[in-house]
């Protein structure tokens, strides 16, 4: 008897550990990224934050981001790869390139090595090359300067589908709690077939495309990326925050607002937010998409947010847009975005919502996706079902 | 002498067993003639025919019942015709009322997929109407008719098929027209409104042809019947008709060629396609085209593969026909494989028709496109590269 109450004791005992564990399991909120949103010690050293907002002297501008450049030649490798030669050899000029199509001089890869794929190849041999004209412009999008938050989605022409997901969900242009959001689609052209009839019968009624007149290609959306950061500081400087993704992430708009709005002053200055990759070294395997060859670039990645979906300041466009210019081109967007903020000394924060490498799986009837902001790899009917259901999840959680 | 008497033995031994067998094969074939010579009829002592016990399977059960329906003799002594018998039965047989019955027809209905539900309570509704119609589009009476299935987001593929192989075209008084087959992508299920963009398309190009039935794979079997039914309302006086999917090439001017060069009599019952002989329903629940047991059982009849297949304009009314006596099965080429079954006649092989693609150390040779008529699959890009390279009047193969 004794030992049966022994027994059930011990089993019992089990039990209630078993249970801890599980409400501790549920009730925590994993946190997958040491930085949380709210503190983080070394945006209060972000030079940036003390400068002035750029006001027309780009002269003084330029001298003072020549300085901020510099910054880089710490964490470029000194080797024989093709970037971190070229790199090292930019930062060595006072003045920074042209970066006009006219100077395009053809570019050499190292001596002795295997000849790059052919997408890199046609990468370097337009990499210098950021004067495209634009096929569609939207001057007068941001013409009320009041724009809290601009949505910049990378599309490509083809994806009619895509972008009215986008449009008819999460990337309406609306208006959430007096913030104003505004959206615009970035795409290149396609050389065949001839889908502009079409573009510009979509572009009359949604007015939200920016096309420039260059291929749109994977490793072109770095210089879609300078093409936008352009258009942004020409005709959107005044937005708060800007979100640049892809067309087929699903982001929870109003949840993003509200983070936000509720940010001091100091990070609404130098904000880079999003999903951020650390110690990332550059994929050697030759049949990856984001191959990177030896011979081109050595060394670990600066801290970057994935191309999926980041937010970042308003202000910093300006920045941005000239520090690129002290920025040799990377095939890979999102690395490049990443060397651009290094550059300025802006340092990236995680947020646990931005999912945009690991998707997570569609738990039913679960809260658990109550601060998801951000999610990669949605076809446009997920993302009109996610939207449909995002009010209903915010108000049963 | 003792030699003389042992070979006489022998030869004695030897024509004892000559006469033997002579016997033997002469009392054999006298007993066979017997029987024969007679005249005797064997009669068998059950019945000949077997009566059609219902079969386990859904499909073929209500297939048994229709067949029966359809049958002349069978109807004749119950002194009705079959098109009486099709009247009392109309309002039965095209229903487009949910039927709610199903469920208890088949014993896993609840275990099967949404799809098969889906398909299943609307099986016998063929009743929608067109959206988006080409009146006119048959009005000089083609030679040959394209018709390529299509989905609404598709744009860049339709774009594609109209600049390269499916160009309007009129070559030595034959000529060439070009629809594409939509259906409905309700926003119901969650699809981004393209409806507008789709309606411009259709202003533009004058090739779509849109019906409000949901666009969905099981559904290609009402695109099928209903563009019959299109075919003999609005195109009856069509020489012959190639029907195909969006991703595949089609070299026009080779079937041109080939059907120019057809005998009379093969041209009227003309299809060739890749035939598939001997194949049944998949019943692996991860595949495409899984068909549980419930509701079919047995083989598929010869048909050719949905890719593409060349017909002539009187087999269609005729298949058109054939249609209203074969109920909707889920996988649209073997249900035309069933109605062709239906009119006695089979699909034939011919070797131009390469759904599986072409060997790969081929696929960038211009020649080898030269003498096929269907390659499957290629990129709207690569389908346009093709086609001009084979225009090349320096083409030399």
């Amino acid at each position: 008897m004794v030992r049966y109450r022994k027994f059930s004791i011990t089993l019992i005992a089990l039990f209630m550990l078993v249970a801890l564990k599980i409400y501790i399991d549920l009730t925590f909120t994993p946190t997958h990224l040491p930085e949380a949103p709210s503190v983080s010690p070394e945006l209060y050293q972000n030079p940036v934050v003390q400068l002035e907002p750029l006001k027309g002297n780009e002269e003084l501008s330029l001298a003072t981001l020549y300085n901020l450049a510099q910054k880089l030649r710490k964490s470029v490798i000194r080797s024989e790869a093709f970037w971190n030669t070229e790199q090292l050899q930019l930062l060595d000029l006072k003045r920074p390139m042209a970066w006009t199509c006219s100077n395009s001089t053809s570019l050499l890869q190292v001596k002795g090595t295997d000849p790059y794929p052919e997408l890199l190849q046609s990468f370097l041999a337009h990499s210098r090359c950021r004067n495209h004209k634009m096929i569609i412009n939207q001057p007068k999008k941001c013409a009320r300067n009041n724009t809290f938050l601009l949505l910049a989605i990378k599309s490509s022409p083809q994806n009619f589908a895509q972008r009215q997901a986008v449009r008819d969900s999460w990337g309406g242009e609306k208006n959430y709690g007096g913030k104003n959001v505004k959206l615009v689609f970035l795409l290149g052209t396609i050389p065949l077939p001839n889908l502009s009839p079409l573009l510009a019968y979509e572009n009359n009624h949604s007015h939200d495309l920016l096309q420039w007149d260059f291929v749109d290609t994977f490793f072109n959306l770095t210089l879609k990326d300078q093409l936008f950061l352009g258009w942004a500081n020409k005709h959107c400087a005044g937005a708060k925050y800007i979100l640049k993704g892809d067309d087929d992430v699903f982001a929870r708009t109003p949840n993003i607002v509200q983070i936000l709005s509720l940010l001091d002053n100091r990070r609404h200055n130098s904000l880079y937010m999003g999903h951020v990759v650390k110690s990332a070294r550059p994929y050697r395997d030759t049949n990856s998409k984001y191959y990177i060859p030896p011979s081109f670039y050595v060394g670990f990645y600066p801290p970057y947010a994935g191309g999926g979906g980041y937010v970042f300041s308003g202000r910093l466009t300006p920045w941005l847009y000239l520090v690129s210019r002290f920025v040799v081109p990377f095939p890979i967007d999102d690395v490049y975005t990443g060397m651009c903020f290094m550059a300025l000394g802006v340092h990236p924060v995680g947020h646990p919502g931005f999912k945009t490498f690991n998707t997570p799986k569609e738990e039913k009837n679960s809260c658990s996706e109550k601060q998801l902001l951000l999610v990669h790899r949605k076809s446009p009917q997920e993302m009109l079902k996610m939207w449909g259901q995002h009010y209903e999840k915010m108000q049963q959680c | 002498m003792s030699i003389g008497r042992r070979r006489l033995k022998l030869v004695g031994i030897l024509m004892m067993v000559n006469f033997l067998i002579y016997v033997i094969v002469e009392v054999s074939k006298s007993d066979s003639q017997d029987k024969g010579g007679k005249g005797q009829v064997i009669v068998p002592q059950g019945k000949f025919w077997k009566k059609c016990a219902a079969s386990n399977a859904y499909w073929n059960r209500e297939q048994q019942k229709l067949d029966r329906l359809y049958n002349p003799i069978l109807n004749l002594l119950n002194n009705v015709t079959v098109e009486e018998m099709v009247a009392i039965n109309a309002s039965l047989l095209n229903s487009c009322e949910m039927d709610t019955n199903i469920p208890s027809e088949i014993k896993d209905f609840d275990s099967l997929p949404d799809r098969f539900k889906d398909f299943l309570f609307y099986l016998r509704c063929k009743n929608y109407s067109l959206v988006l119609d080409q009146p006119t589009k048959c009005k000089e009476k083609p030679f040959l008719l394209l018709a390529i299935k299509s989905l609404s987001p598709q744009f860049d593929r339709r774009q594609a098929i109209r600049e390269s192989w499916g160009k309007e075209i009129k070559v030595n008084n034959m000529t060439v027209v070009r629809v594409f087959l939509l259906g409905d992508t309700p926003t119901e299920d969650n699809h981004p409104d393209l409806s507008n963009l789709i309606k411009y398309e259709s202003e533009l190009y004058k090739d779509i042809l849109l019906w409000n039935y949901r666009d969905t794979f099981f559904n290609l079997t009402l695109k099928e019947v209903l563009f019959l039914k299109w075919v003999s309302h609005s195109c009856a006086d069509v020489q012959f008709i190639f029907k195909g999917d969006d991703d595949v090439f089609v070299n026009t001017h080779q079937i041109l060629d080939y059907l120019k060069m057809l005998s009379a009599e093969k041209a009227k019952d003309l299809f060739i396609g890749d035939v598939i002989k001997d194949a049944g329903p998949h019943r692996d629940k991860k595949l495409k085209y899984y068909i549980p047991e419930s509701l079919y059982e047995g083989s598929y009849p010869p048909y050719a593969g949905g890719g593409g297949f060349l017909y002539s304009g009187n087999l269609a009314l005729r298949l058109y026909n054939a249609t209203s006596k074969v109920l909707l099965y889920p996988i649209d080429d073997v249900y035309t494989g069933m109605c062709l079954e239906k009119l006695g006649l089979a699909p034939e092989k011919h070797k131009g028709f390469k759904t599986f693609d072409i060997e790969e150390k081929h696929r960038n040779n211009i020649c080898a496109y030269s003498d096929l008529i269907l390659v499957h699959p290629r990129k709207p890009q690569e389908m346009i590269k093709i086609w001009s390279q084979l225009q090349d009047s320096g083409l030399n193969c």
